[in-house]
């Protein structure tokens, strides 16, 4: 196994506040450092090389590829800087430097999400949230900081229970939750004011992609019109549509290693759903407040 | 790459059923057709319509078996709908007899316009066989919200059917007479509408002489028929509203010195040929089953004073809504004549100078007729003065039998008789008989001959002057185009609405399209030699104009080879700059496909950029260079945008399509093909329904294309595709435009399979070349559009 790839698993075990697409990158840029190729052309295939084994690890696939993606992109965007470089050598020196700045303005993120959530949770709000989602986590928790009280409603989230965690995390932060079964959306959805979700990636059209269940979660809000509030980083844009459910890539529904083997896919339960923009009212993003249509404004902008 | 991908995601966000139809073509029409038949009916219409569908080909069954090895294994499918297409004829078989010789006439005559005038004649042959529940059906089926009134009466009038019979065959057969005297007196040539009308008339007319002999057979005609007044009232009033113009002008082309309150009678009297004949005497009938002759006389004008009051009723008022369908076939039987009129008021007056001739004659022989009256029966006849003091009198009778009913119809029946005599023959003298019908049945029998006879004369007259119209019109349309070059553009519209497409094509408007450009199967006359127009965009306008060209992609790719040989052969003038003489010739080519068939949006945007093109070549460019320029110009465009773009779609549309998919798709598309091509070199593998619209059958190529590349292929109409939508996985049709709110338009018919997809939530992929995109923004398919050819 290469370095970057196993400081990048080190990275997500020991750091659990770090997005998996944040160590993506900063694997992305170890690898930099220890590149030896000799032109810019062979760089970008190594990096690409160095992006699938990166997917290839078990983790959240959407989000690594899409902050791999968009890495890339941002550290050899304007080519002709960097073709103006006198030699790869100074050409890599560029490079460093624009994928160091990249990381840090990426780390700031959450921050800027905070900010532009701040007036969100208001008092006496009764939140559900889906699983386990740093974002989200960061918001209530900076809520509660600022004294307001509401409650929260997670769902257990199966297969990996990462709702528990959450849960255990906001009652640390002294916010009282309530763990509920995955099957009692539909009950509590009725007391609930707000739903509040994170995001692993979000596409083209302002769908979201997540983990299994929130389809479940935000149609059932969008029933009872309740509004649905998407927590989430602008490097996890990625430019897929998915038409429906069913349409979604193997790579994003399964683990690495669960494809690997033999096993038969239609009896794996899938670990992320769509949930396409009809059912989500606005996107908390570090570019500001955004309707789902935005996203696509976006990502032409930055792809184009 | 880029470019490729942007309008799909548009078109998947957006996700818009906002489209619009563009090529409704002949589909469209035969809404049209059907509307028109059902035209009277309200309630019954649907029944009414299978009988429509029984005339056709059984093409229905879905399926082109024999060119499709795949459906046999959709057999259970297909048969399932075949069994609802024979429900569907079963409920028909009803009305399918009474149908059926609409049918008939309708296609058996050259003129589909006349078909709202041929509606009435089967009917009226029918009761002149004398099968009065055969005609209660039909009339049943044709006016909805009547029927079950006439049912009624009918069961009434089976005792007296025998009487009846004999009455009216004797009145068909005298009818058949005159009709066939007036054939021979009038030229063949006339236009079938005016011919329809007019021996309808005259049938109305004979109906008053024969009864007056033959009144006791009368009598019980009547007597079955008065209780429908209330109803014919009704659509009469809506026939009225809608025919109303064409008969004025009808009239004013006979007699442009009638005033205006003649008009308003004759149109009067012109209408009843437009009703159903049946329903004119049943009106005619009412009173007189214990009356003597005379009365029954009176009642036959009585029930023309009925009609009239229904008329004047309606018209003042607007036209019910229900009704639109019957002011369509109303405008459509009639609006031809005045749309001739209005747009060619010069030649009336010449015209009139050769109906004065005509009149002074007429008038002559009517003052003789006038004075042998005189003689005869004294105060019988009226000078030619009286004759607009008594049309006063009548107007007033007129509108006080309306509002009182029956008891005032006695008096105003007789003058109403009047009218009728004096409307037609236009400046001549009438004498009017006044009072002294009342008095004595036997003057008023002489009196209606000489109507009748003034009559006839009169419709040939009205026949002369449109005829002498129409050749007016086809030499200025000539020279209209001769005259100027620049004018290319406007003369084709001025011919088209002159000339006899016009004439056709208005008949067959319909109130809510009415504000849309026509369609005419009728090319604009262009001299042959003329030389503004390249013979190679003439032959692809005549190519698009009968859709042997079609699809917007087919359009351009054609236009710009058209116009590539047009500059190819393209010689520049010693004193003029290439760029811009080659503007102005470039105009009247492309007004020529447009007068065609009007542009699809891609045409427009090709065509632009061309124009663009030539309009930045510089001056200082030779000839030759500046034609390789445009020539390179040209082909890059159909490279760029057509060949490379449709590869690009069709490896993006590949990744949204899965093995195993049913892929939905309708009509012909050449990009769906490389679709398909693309996703089966990618190994997966997938079974096509191709949907199709009836008329316009692309789909059948379609078909044979992809059954040739081996891919399972079902085909289907549009009108099941909701029984198959729950089956499909994704449907993928081609635009022929996208607009700027990401509404798409395509084949008609596109709107509702994507409103079926959304009510299936089934994935619904709209392929589209950017050069296809247009910065319009509308709100719904009506408010531009293109009419569909009228040719079936």
């Amino acid at each position: 196994m290469k370095a970057y790839i196993s400081t990048f698993l080190k990275q997500i075990e020991s750091d659990d506040d770090m997005s998996p697409a944040i160590a993506a990158m900063k694997a992305l840029m170890e690898s930099l450092r220890q590149d030896d190729s000799t032109t810019l052309q062979e760089f970008i295939e190594k990096m690409k090389d160095a992006r699938e084994a990166l997917s290839d690890t078990d983790v959240s696939v959407v989000s690594v590829s899409s902050g791999c993606e968009l890495f890339m992109r941002f550290i050899t965007l304007k080519h002709l800087e960097l073709e103006q470089a006198a030699d790869f050598a100074s050409c890599r020196e560029i490079l460093l430097r624009r994928g160091e700045d990249f990381i840090k303005s990426m780390e700031e993120n959450r921050k800027k999400i905070l900010r532009s959530s701040n007036t969100l949770i208001k008092d006496g709000m009764t939140i559900l949230t889906h699983s386990r989602s740093r974002n989200v986590l960061a918001v209530m928790t900076e809520a509660a900081k600022q004294g307001r009280q509401f409650d929260v409603f997670v769902t257990e989230s199966q297969p990996d229970c990462s709702g528990c965690r959450m849960a255990d995390e906001l009652k640390a932060a002294g916010i009282p939750c309530i763990v509920i079964l995955d099957s009692a959306v539909g009950y509590v959805m009725e007391r609930v004011t707000a739903v509040m979700l994170g995001a692993e990636g979000v596409c083209e059209n302002g769908g979201i992609l997540n983990k299994i269940g929130s389809c479940t979660v935000a149609t059932l809000a969008h029933l009872k019109n309740k509004p649905v509030y998407v927590m989430v980083e602008s490097y996890k844009f990625i430019r897929t549509i998915p038409l429906n459910n069913s349409s979604l890539p193997k790579k994003y529904l399964h683990r690495a290693s669960v494809l690997k083997s033999d096993r038969d896919l239609k009896s794996a339960h899938p670990l992320v759903d769509y949930t396409p923009p009809q059912n989500l009212t606005l996107l908390y993003t570090d570019l500001g407040v955004l309707p789902t249509s935005a996203v696509t404004e976006h990502l032409i902008k930055l792809y184009t | 790459d880029e470019d490729g991908r942007r309008p799909h995601a548009r078109s998947f966000t957006q996700h818009k059923a906002n489209i619009w139809m563009n090529k409704e073509g002949p589909k469209r029409k035969k809404n049209r057709k059907r509307s028109k038949k059902r035209t009277p009916l309200i309630g019954t219409c649907t029944s009414s319509n299978p009988g429509e569908i029984i005339g056709e080909p059984p093409q229905r069954p879905t399926l082109v078996s024999s060119e499709v090895e795949a459906l046999q294994v959709e057999s259970p499918k297909s048969a399932e709908l075949g069994n609802c297409l024979r429900q569907s004829k079963v409920t028909s078989p009803r009305k399918g007899p009474s149908q059926k010789p609409l049918c008939n006439t309708g296609s058996q005559k050259t003129e589909p316009l006349l078909s709202g005038l041929h509606v009435t004649q089967p009917k009226h042959t029918e009761i002149a066989s004398g099968d009065p529940s055969k005609t209660a059906l039909k009339v049943a089926s044709s006016n909805g919200p009547v029927s079950t009134l006439f049912t009624l009466n009918v069961e009434q009038t089976q005792q007296r059917a025998s009487k009846i019979k004999s009455s009216k065959t004797a009145n068909t057969e005298s009818m058949k007479i005159t009709q066939s005297k007036i054939r021979t007196s009038e030229s063949e040539t006339q236009p079938q509408v005016l011919l329809e009308g007019k021996t309808k008339l005259k049938q109305v007319n004979k109906k008053s002489p024969q009864k007056t002999s033959s009144s006791s057979e009368l009598n019980v005609a009547q007597g079955c028929k008065l209780p429908f007044i209330p109803v014919s009232e009704l659509l009469v009033a809506d026939t009225h509203s809608s025919s109303i113009p064409a008969v004025n002008v009808e009239n004013t082309h006979s007699k442009p010195n009638v005033k205006e309150k003649n008009t308003s009678s004759v149109t009067e009297e012109t209408h009843m040929p437009n009703l159903p004949p049946m329903q004119f005497e049943l009106n005619t009938v009412i009173m007189s089953e214990a009356k003597n002759k005379l009365d029954h006389l009176c009642n036959l004008l009585d029930s023309i004073v009925i009609e009239h009051s229904g008329k004047e009723g309606y018209s003042t008022n607007t036209v019910i809504p229900v009704l639109v369908d019957q002011t369509a076939k109303g405008t459509s039987e009639v609006a031809v004549i005045p749309s001739k009129f209005e747009s060619l008021p010069g030649t009336v007056s010449e015209c009139q100078g050769e109906k004065t001739k005509e009149d002074i004659e007429h008038e002559r022989k009517a003052r003789k007729e006038a004075k042998a009256m005189k003689k005869k029966g004294g105060d019988k006849s009226k000078s030619e003065n009286d004759k607009q003091e008594n049309f006063n009198c009548i107007k007033v009778e007129k509108k006080k039998a309306v509002q009182q009913g029956k008891p005032l119809v006695v008096s105003a029946v007789t003058e109403e008789k009047l009218p009728r005599g004096k409307q037609e023959p236009s400046g001549s003298s009438v004498p009017s008989q006044g009072t002294s019908q009342e008095s004595t049945t036997a003057k008023s029998k002489a009196d209606l001959k000489r109507e009748r006879r003034e009559k006839q004369e009169a419709q040939r007259q009205a026949k002369m002057i449109a005829k002498a119209k129409e050749v007016e019109k086809q030499t200025k349309g000539q020279e209209q185009v001769h005259l100027s070059n620049d004018k290319a553009k406007p003369a084709p519209k001025k011919k088209k609405s002159a000339g006899e497409g016009a004439k056709r094509s208005r008949d067959r408007r319909i109130p809510l399209l009415g504000h849309l450009p026509l369609h005419f199967s009728q090319l604009p006359i262009y001299p042959v030699n003329c030389d503004d127009i390249h013979p190679a965009v003439r032959t692809l306008g005549l190519k698009m104009r009968d859709r042997i060209v079609d699809g917007s992609t087919a359009r351009v790719v054609s236009t710009l080879a058209a116009l590539k040989r047009f500059i190819n052969d393209y010689r520049t003038p010693e004193s003029c700059d290439l760029s811009r003489d080659l503007a102005e010739k470039l105009l009247p080519n492309v007004a020529f496909l447009n007068a065609c068939r009007p542009h699809a949006i891609a045409m427009d945007n090709a065509i632009r950029f061309l124009k663009h093109k030539v309009n930045s070549i510089e001056a200082s460019m030779p000839e030759a260079q500046a034609k390789d320029e445009l020539r390179t110009a040209i082909d890059d465009y159909l490279q760029e945008n057509i060949n490379l773009a449709s590869s690009t779609i069709a490896s993006h549309a590949a990744s949204l399509i899965d093995d195993g998919d049913v892929i939905l798709t309708f009509g012909y598309s050449a990009v769906l093909i490389e679709v398909v091509e693309a996703v089966c070199k990618g190994g997966s593998n997938i079974s096509v329904v191709v949907v199709d619209s009836p008329h316009p059958s692309s789909g059948v190529s379609m078909v044979k294309k992809l059954s040739s590349m081996s891919v399972t292929t079902y085909y289907r109409l549009i009108t099941d595709v909701t029984h198959i939508m729950h089956k499909v996985t994704k449907v993928v049709v081609e635009a022929e435009a996208v607009m700027m709110n990401g509404a798409i338009q395509g084949i008609c018919g596109t709107a509702g399979l994507a409103l079926a997809a959304a009510t299936h939530d089934t994935p619904f992929i709209v392929l589209c070349h950017t050069y296809k995109f247009c910065n319009n923004d509308l709100t719904d398919s009506l408010v531009i559009n293109e009419l569909g050819c009228f040719r079936v």
